[in-house]
């Protein structure tokens, strides 16, 4: 191997072990192994220098990579340009896990590539673990409303579901833990299976899948009842941009917990995206405190509410669109930024949506308006 | 009785009449649209329709189907618009009602008002639910032409003229700097937010000659912003401003003016749309069959292409687009809807 690939392997591998031992110490209980800042500013700086469009966006900004001091000084891509090249610090023939977002009407799917899945898998394990399946060591089923990985191979959240589907839940057949097929709900097969897990034996089961997912079981079941064991758990994730329907929030998970007999604590909303290897979380399900609506980062990873125009952080307590810092995106994008407003309250942030002032004027199309049609 | 062909005439000589005098318009209109008072007064001494020859008001007349009564939905729009939309609705109808946008009223107001037509009467608070005849002609996005056809009880037509952009082609053979200047006039007017707006360019040769037109247009946007300021963007323009600004930033050469913006993309990247509010995308292709086939996912979206040679058989918009010379994208002849494409 010529030298330079050697080097850039070596110090890859150093970051993601960096990276990692985030999610080992938060696992194993213990404080973070390092400041988030030192780690973030390393990743900045290698990104910088293994990157090329990240080195022209840094120079466009003024900011010579190298002399980056702290992490939060470190440009943060724009979450679209994942849709038109690749936000990558090694060559493409080396990569071995590729997730796309789904495609808009222009048929640009954006693509995240990873040489190395591991720091993903850990970091996502680590966190829903806390999250999501904190207090179900008696779990009996994982259970998705989506495809499998075998099917979509190429879904971040398909990956995450597999993942928490290998990790948490006993081994079960693929039919007996994905009930959808292409595109089709698998409702019927749903309700039987649930019928054996509530047979068989006691134990909570969670199920995973996205709002519009639910929203279709729902209307499939007529507003029936699809009892889920006691202290079983519901994580339902993304928004309905594009679809034909759209419920809000807390209507779903007032249904949801009504749909599958749990209380509504029990149903936790996350939130991620293609482009980050990490993933948020309300903790309803896990602190009688906790609010919903409120979601909490992972030690690795940070939302900093920004001026939408400028960039810059924004007072305490205001509200900004999301610059997401993640240490996890090792050989991608420490930070991006994306059009989602956000406020932080206490130790976590609010969801809020996005910007909705006033239609635009005039007759000029729009490029969401354009995207999402 | 006066003919359709004489009304359009009073009504556009009615136009004329307030964009030489607007008085205290032009402080509504600035209210409404956003632009700047230099912006709006732009509009109105450059962008209201001259009268038309009588070859284009045939073209007018013929371009829509007789009724007994047209309703007209106006959109906050480049607010000369209401004069066209209103033309086409008396070329239409032997009734006319307009319903102007509730954002921006003021100009398709003062028309109506100050030409007295007894044929043509305003119902600003028209419930649409309450349209049961006639055909409907709805200008603005795609979902309120959408939601206004699920209201109305007419069995007549629902004519939408939704949102678009507009692209220009710079030819090889095209003085760089004089379409740069032609083609900023096309951008400043009404802060590029209509539908024939220019908003992606398309450089004929070498990415280094798209370089070269970067600058000059760049230059040229910089000379137009101190004689018609942009007026105010709203939150989420700024923000897709930004957006577009950086993803440049990355992906090619972005240069920023104070109120401006102009981007040159890597050649190998699919076509990005930016935002409006002065800003310009711009693709060097080898040929204009390049930036056909590039455009080719945008297509059913533009409205317009503004030329450099009006003359010139090739350009890589599609064929229902309204062709016209850099510097005359925003005054197109009235002889007929402005937006060509197949409804």
């Amino acid at each position: 191997m010529e030298p330079m690939r050697a080097k850039y392997l070596q110090e890859s591998e150093r970051l993601h072990q960096r990276a990692r031992a985030f999610a080992m110490a938060f696992d194993g209980g213990l404080p973070p192994p390092e400041a988030f800042d030192d780690l973030a500013r390393d990743l900045a700086c290698f990104q910088y220098q293994h990157n090329p469009l990240y080195q022209r966006l840094c120079h466009a900004k003024g900011i010579d990579g190298p002399a980056l001091a702290q992490g939060a000084m470190a440009p943060a891509v724009p979450s679209d340009v994942f849709k038109w090249a690749r936000v990558s610090t090694f060559p493409e023939d080396e990569q071995r896990v590729l997730f796309r977002t789904s495609g808009t009407t222009l048929g640009q799917r954006g693509s995240h590539g990873f040489r190395d899945i591991a720091s993903y898998d850990m970091g996502a394990v680590a966190f829903g673990r806390w999250a999501l399946f904190r207090g179900q060591e008696s779990l009996r089923a994982v259970l998705v409303l989506g495809p499998s990985e075998r099917e979509v191979p190429d879904s971040s959240l398909t990956h995450m579901n597999a993942l928490f589907a290998r990790t948490f839940g006993p081994p079960a057949r693929e039919e007996e833990t994905y009930f959808m097929s292409a595109g089709t709900l698998r409702v019927d097969a749903l309700q039987r299976r649930l019928e054996t897990l509530m047979s068989s034996s006691t134990g909570p089961v969670t199920m995973l899948g996205t709002s519009f997912a639910y929203v279709h079981l729902i209307d499939a079941l007529a507003h029936r009842q699809l009892p889920l064991p006691p202290g079983s758990r519901v994580m339902q994730t993304g928004g309905f941009k594009g679809k034909s329907r759209e419920v809000e929030a807390s209507a779903l998970r007032h249904d949801l917990a009504t749909l599958f007999a749990i209380p509504e604590r029990a149903v936790v909303s996350e939130y991620g995206m293609t482009e980050l290897s990490s993933q948020f979380y309300e903790r309803t399900a896990v602190d009688a405190e906790a609010h919903w609506g409120t979601f909490s980062e992972p030690p690795w990873a940070r939302i900093v509410p920004v001026d939408p125009g400028t960039l810059e952080p924004v007072p305490p307590g205001e509200v900004g669109i999301a610059r997401i810092e993640d240490l996890m995106n090792v050989e991608s994008a420490f930070a991006i930024v994306v059009p989602d407003r956000v406020r932080r309250v206490g130790t976590g942030f609010e969801l809020l949506g996005r910007i909705s002032d006033a239609p635009p004027r005039g007759c000029s199309i729009g490029i969401d308006e354009m995207l999402g049609r | 009785m006066a003919s359709k062909a004489s009304r359009i005439r009073e009504l556009v000589e009615v136009a004329h009449e307030i964009a030489r005098a607007p008085g205290g318009l032009v402080d509504s209109l600035v209210k409404d649209t956003g632009l700047s008072v230099e912006g709006v007064r732009h509009g109105l001494a450059h962008h209201v329709e001259a009268q038309p020859t009588e070859t284009q008001l045939q073209c007018l007349l013929d371009s829509v189907c007789p009724v007994e009564r047209v309703t007209v939905v106006l959109s906050s729009n480049v607010f000369v618009a209401a004069l066209r939309a209103i033309a086409l609705a008396v070329a239409s109808g032997k009734e006319v009602v307009v319903r102007p946008s509730r954002r921006d009223p003021t100009f398709a107001t003062a028309l109506v008002q100050r030409w007295s037509c007894p044929v043509v009467r305003l119902e600003p608070d028209l419930d649409m639910a309450r349209v049961s005849a006639g055909d409907v002609h709805v200008y603005g996005r795609d979902e309120t032409i959408e939601d206004i056809r699920r209201r109305v009880t007419t069995k007549g037509t629902v004519w939408g003229h939704g949102s678009g952009f507009g692209v220009a082609w710079i030819g090889r053979e095209a003085h760089l700097e004089f379409s740069a200047d032609a083609l900023a006039q096309d951008v400043v007017a009404f802060d590029q937010r209509g539908c024939l707006s220019p908003r992606i360019v398309f450089v004929e040769g070498a990415e280094a000659r798209g370089l070269r037109f970067l600058h000059a247009v760049h230059a040229a946007l910089a000379r137009w912003e101190t004689r018609v300021p942009r007026g105010d963007l709203s939150a989420s323009e700024v923000q897709d401003a930004r957006r577009y600004a950086d993803t440049l930033r990355m992906l090619g050469t972005y240069e920023q003016g104070s109120s401006f913006g102009v981007g040159l993309a890597l050649s190998h990247l699919p076509l990005l749309l930016p935002p409006s509010g002065r800003h310009l995308h711009l693709v060097a292709v080898a040929t204009a069959e390049d930036g056909a086939k590039a455009l080719t996912p945008l297509a059913k979206y533009v409205v317009s292409v503004g030329l450099s040679d009006p003359s010139s058989g090739t350009n890589p918009a599609p064929p229902h687009a309204r062709i016209s010379g850099l510097g005359t994208m925003q005054r197109p002849p009235l002889d007929g809807p402005v937006d060509l494409r197949p409804v």
